[in-house]
């Protein structure tokens, strides 16, 4: 109920600030321009409308998610209103699972508004709409998930620019590193040892290619079975859980 | 939050006036006399940036034409020779809408790399029929970001004129192309086989083969080059009446390829039909 209340309250500091309307109205007027575009007196190209269109909504929902996870406890610290919120009877785990449960919240409200934007352009230009469109959507919340658990962990520690840095570059580089490291792992004749180091890198690392269905999508390739869905969603699971562990820890050493 | 607004202003007001600014910009500078410089908008928001991302952008068509894929067989990628001319039949290359096999991969007992494996794309296949006009996006944001990009328009004219049977578009495109690269041997030529092959005008087909001869035996191409323009050049003059200077072509080409046993039957071809 405490943790509930602290996301809720997380929840209505999206709805003051302004941030959400003009990037809403952002990815709508850039699906209104792929929607009217034409190729060659060609209209009903959809392709590039769903390749473009899903890759803004997921960067403007993460544009969003970052920045307001991040500044969840420095704010807090900053305004000094932590303190009255940890003299109440609440534990620093509340605090920390109750931040991220707001962030989560403020995350997937914000994606599942522009996600359903981008699926209204989609069936307006003609394309169909399939289980692939449920697994897309399922997978890029999971995906903010994570980047939600990281932001918090790192808040704890790191300013709230720092914070949106470090995640964005954790983002980016490890999903270039998994790949790499996937191409070495299976077509290379590796050595014991590098083989192991490799293979220890490789289940350390957060996957964020999992999340990643964009050509799969565009391209109409079928849906994942379910074993892969659900193999991915415990992976993701079991990989926040050890995340907020860490932040619980560490926020419970931190001097206030 | 005013940045946010600001940004949002400055995009939507840039993609609004773009248009109007850039023909503003042409008739401007073609009233003084200067209608030849650079005058795209793209051209000069991106600077030199722009070569690189229309490089993307062509690229970006190869991933299309093969499903999401980065091709990694030359032999079959969207720029291969197979895919831009009619020489090679279209219908039974097989290769219209056909899935490869998967990549060669070691085993593994990693569970995590079994699910990546499951979730990339790995098969390869190619689009056909109606998906072909996916591509065009990126063809044209090729050439809008590089006008230079001779490729892109070659490409995209096959694309559009052969495939897609949009022959005035196609015109159009390679036409637009010639005004950009009026030295590109290959866009001349690509327009003289949609003359020849798609429009069936081989007065037309000749003059723009023609010029492709001359311009790619001044830059001396590679005999490999060479030939497709010597046969479809031979083909127009066979068909607007001068055979002999077919046969001359065709010798020309048994000197570039000799033994080429198909070379020869068309010069006995044009030979035998002259003697006749």
């Amino acid at each position: 109920m405490k943790i509930l209340t602290i996301a809720l309250f997380s929840f209505k500091e999206l709805i003051r600030k302004k941030d959400f309307y003009v990037l809403f109205l952002l990815l709508a007027g850039l699906l209104a321009f792929l929607f009217s575009e034409s190729f060659f007196g060609v209209s009903d190209i959809i392709r590039y409308l769903k390749d473009i269109g899903l890759s803004a909504v997921l960067f403007l929902s993460i544009a969003i998610a970052l920045p307001f996870s991040s500044r969840q406890l420095p704010g807090e610290i900053e305004s000094k209103t932590i303190y009255p919120l940890l003299s109440k009877p609440i534990s620093r785990a509340s605090v920390i699972i109750g931040k991220y449960l707001g962030s989560l919240l403020i995350s997937f409200g914000v994606f599942t508004l522009f996600y359903a934007a981008f699926i209204l352009a989609v069936i307006m230009k003609g394309g169909q709409i399939g289980v692939l469109f449920i697994q897309a959507y399922l997978f890029s919340l999971l995906l903010l998930a994570v980047l939600c658990a990281f932001s918090i962990l790192f808040s704890i520690f790191l300013t709230i620019s720092a914070n949106i840095t470090i995640t964005l570059f954790l983002y980016i580089l490890t999903y270039w590193f998994s790949a790499q490291i996937k191409l070495l792992l299976l077509s290379k004749d590796l050595n014991a040892i590098t083989g192991a180091l490799l293979n220890g890198a490789y289940y350390l690392i957060p996957h964020f290619e999992f999340y990643d269905l964009r050509m799969r999508l565009v391209h109409d390739w079928e849906a994942l079975p379910a074993w892969i869905v659900s193999s991915i969603i415990s992976y993701t699971v079991l990989y926040i859980a050890a995340i907020l562990f860490f932040a619980v820890r560490i926020f419970k050493k931190k001097n206030l | 939050m005013k940045a946010a607004l600001i940004l949002a202003v400055f995009i939507f007001s840039t993609i609004g006036l773009s248009s109007n600014i850039e023909k503003y910009n042409t008739e401007f500078l073609e009233k003084k006399g200067c209608g030849d410089l650079d005058k795209d908008v793209l051209s000069r928001v991106f600077g030199e940036l722009r070569t690189y991302l229309s490089s993307a952008s062509y690229i970006n068509a190869d991933i299309y034409f093969h499903g999401g894929v980065y091709d990694f067989h030359e032999d079959c990628s969207l720029f291969a020779p197979g895919h831009i001319s009619s020489r090679h039949e279209k219908e039974n290359d097989g290769h219209d809408g056909h899935v490869h096999g998967h990549l060669p991969q070691k085993e593994t007992l990693n569970p995590l790399l079994k699910i990546a494996d499951k979730i990339s794309i790995t098969d390869h296949r190619h689009i056909s029929g109606n998906e072909e006009k996916e591509l065009l996006p990126w063809m044209l944001y090729s050439v809008k970001l590089n006008p230079k990009n001779e490729k892109a328009y070659v490409i995209g004219g096959y694309w559009l004129g052969m495939r897609l049977n949009k022959i005035d578009e196609a015109i159009n495109f390679l036409h637009d192309g010639i005004k950009n690269n009026p030295e590109s041997w290959n866009i001349y030529l690509m327009l003289g086989e949609i003359y020849l092959t798609g429009l069936k005008d081989y007065q037309d087909a000749r003059i723009y083969l023609e010029k492709a001869k001359d311009l790619a035996e001044n830059k001396k191409v590679n005999k490999f080059d060479m030939r497709p323009i010597y046969t479809f050049l031979a083909e127009a003059y066979d068909k607007t009446g001068s055979p002999e200077k077919s046969i001359r072509l065709y010798e020309k080409l048994l000197n570039l390829f000799p033994g080429d046993a198909a070379i020869k039957k068309r010069v006995d071809y044009f030979k035998n039909s002259i003697s006749k």
